[in-house]
Formats: structure tokens, C-alpha cells, sequence
């Protein structure tokens, strides 16, 4: 039973890991410089288990294997770590930030299923998109009416 | 112009989310995973470093090295967290809907608390009716 629920527990910590790194990194770094060391740690660590759980393998063998995706993978890594970044610098709260992103992508990812990969889209998968755009709609009309809105009146008293 | 610049990010983050996604679902197969992963990260480290050198005005790599804290290596830690816990998940039997819906909605409920708690944001009853419409979207997405 610990086993099983262990995962989400991994998933759900590390991702609130990230998002509070995300928000605490310091305003006046460059972000692509935060995240060249982030990946350059990941490298090594990604690096060093390849060597331990493959013993005598090399990596240029593993090379030949390298097709488009590996670097689409990548540039897309890129711009979720920096997304992350900015999202929290134009002032997006820790609470609402990360959730509108992933309800987002959900919503997304079923469009594209359907419209990319011939993915077959039922009535109440349709009901949800619908009630999460209305959530989402709220949630960003509220966000952006006390964040930026707020912020305007401000600076012109 | 505001407006762009709050969602931005939004936009970014869901689209490079969309690429990883297609881009995990197109991965060599027969790459090893540890392998892999280290040339992306390689790969993501000198794009990373190149839009530092495009994006930096006047400013020396050195001089914003001095400027890291903890968060750039909790980062890391997270990142490798991600991975290794869907990697689990799914080992563990979760099937591949319900197991990212029920982290989901578990990482929703704590980010709520962590960001009330720790960071005394306020949630207004527009923030709850919004967020309880995306949860229940979310589970009929995923159903």
C-alpha cells in the first residue's frame, strides 16, 4: 500500500520543489544563467548513473541513437525552466501559478490527441474541457484584475 | 502590453510543456534513459548558455555567478524528482490517466496550502469557484 502511494508522494514533493526554486530564484539573476548550472549539474548526475548502471558502455555507442526528438526534449526543457521563472517574476501566485499552467496543458493535450493523433474525444471529456476553460477564465480574470490592475492604480496615485 | 507580459509565461510553459510531451512520446527507444537524459541536459545547458550571452547587457559570467542561491540547486533536485517519481508511478501500477490526475489535483491542494501558509497569499471566493470548476474539469478530462 506505501509502495503504491509513494510515487505521488515523490511527484507531488518534487514538483512543489520546483515551483518554490522556481519562485525563490533571485530577482536579479539572469534566469538562463540559473538554469545553465541546473542543467549542468543534471548532466553530470544523468551522467554518472549511466556509468554506474552500465558498466564498460560508452556514451558516443549511445549517441548514434540521437534523433530530432532528443533536441526538441531539450529546447522544450529550456523553456519550461524559464517559463517557471518568469511566471513567478510577472507576479503569478505559488498557489494559482503552476495549476492554470497544468489545467492548460490538459486541455491542450486532449485538442492535439484529437487533432494530431486521430485520438478519439468522448461527450464528458468535452464536458471537462469546458469546465475547466471556465475555471481557468475566472481564475485569470481575477488574478490579473488584483495583480496588474491593482498595481496600475497604484503607481498613478 | 501588461496583459502580454502576465501571460506569457502561461503560454510558454503550455507550449514547451506540449513539445516535451510530444517530444518523451517520440524518444528513442532504444537509448538508454540515463544516456539520454545527459545529452539533453547537455544540450539544454548550452542553449541555456547561449540565451545568457544574448540576453546579459554588459554583465560578466562570473558576476552573475556570485548571484546563485539554494534555489538554483533545489532546481536540479526537483527536476530529478519529477522524473524518477512518474518513473515509479507507473512501475507501481498507476495507470498513465489516473495516476498524473490523481498528482494533479493532490499537488493542486498542496500548492493551495504551501502558497496560504508560507507565502500568505489570499484566495478570494472567485479563486475557489475557479479552481474547484478546473478540478472538476480535470477529473472528467481524465475519467
Amino acid at each position: 500500500m506505501f509502495l503504491y502511494y509513494l510515487p505521488v508522494l515523490i511527484v507531488v514533493a518534487a514538483n512543489v520543489l520546483y515551483d518554490i526554486s522556481s519562485k525563490s530564484i533571485p530577482e536579479d539573476l539572469n534566469p538562463y544563467m540559473s538554469i545553465t548550472i541546473t542543467y549542468s549539474l543534471l548532466t553530470v548526475l544523468n551522467f554518472t548513473l549511466f556509468q554506474i548502471l552500465n558498466p564498460g558502455q560508452s556514451l558516443q555507442g549511445e549517441l548514434t541513437f540521437v534523433n530530432f526528438a532528443v533536441l526538441f526534449f531539450a529546447l522544450a526543457s529550456v523553456g519550461l525552466e524559464s517559463g517557471y521563472i518568469f511566471l513567478f517574476r510577472a507576479g503569478w501566485n505559488i498557489s494559482l501559478g503552476g495549476m492554470v499552467c497544468n489545467i492548460s496543458l490538459a486541455v491542450c493535450m486532449v485538442l492535439i490527441g484529437t487533432l494530431a493523433f486521430h485520438e478519439k474525444v468522448s461527450l464528458h471529456q468535452v464536458g471537462g474541457m469546458l469546465l475547466c476553460a471556465l475555471g481557468l477564465i475566472i481564475i485569470n480574470r481575477t488574478e490579473f484584475q488584483s495583480k496588474v490592475l491593482q498595481e496600475d492604480e497604484a503607481l498613478e496615485k | 502590453m501588461k496583459k502580454l507580459f502576465f501571460f506569457l509565461p502561461v503560454f510558454a510553459i503550455v507550449f514547451s510543456n506540449i513539445v516535451y510531451d510530444i517530444s518523451a512520446k517520440l524518444f528513442p527507444g532504444q537509448l538508454n534513459a540515463q544516456a539520454g537524459l545527459a545529452i539533453v541536459y547537455a544540450i539544454a545547458a548550452g542553449v541555456s548558455l547561449l540565451l545568457f550571452v544574448l540576453t546579459s547587457k554588459n554583465t560578466s559570467f562570473s558576476k552573475e555567478l556570485k548571484k546563485i542561491n539554494w534555489a538554483t540547486f533545489s532546481l536540479a533536485l526537483g527536476c530529478t524528482g519529477i522524473d524518477l517519481g512518474y518513473v515509479l508511478l507507473f512501475r507501481a501500477g498507476w495507470d498513465i490517466s489516473f495516476g498524473s490526475l490523481a498528482c494533479n489535483i493532490f499537488l493542486a491542494i498542496t500548492l493551495i496550502l504551501v502558497g496560504t501558509l508560507f507565502y500568505k497569499e489570499k484566495l478570494t471566493k472567485d479563486h475557489l469557484a475557479g479552481i474547484t470548476l478546473c478540478l472538476a474539469g480535470l477529473i472528467l478530462i481524465n475519467i
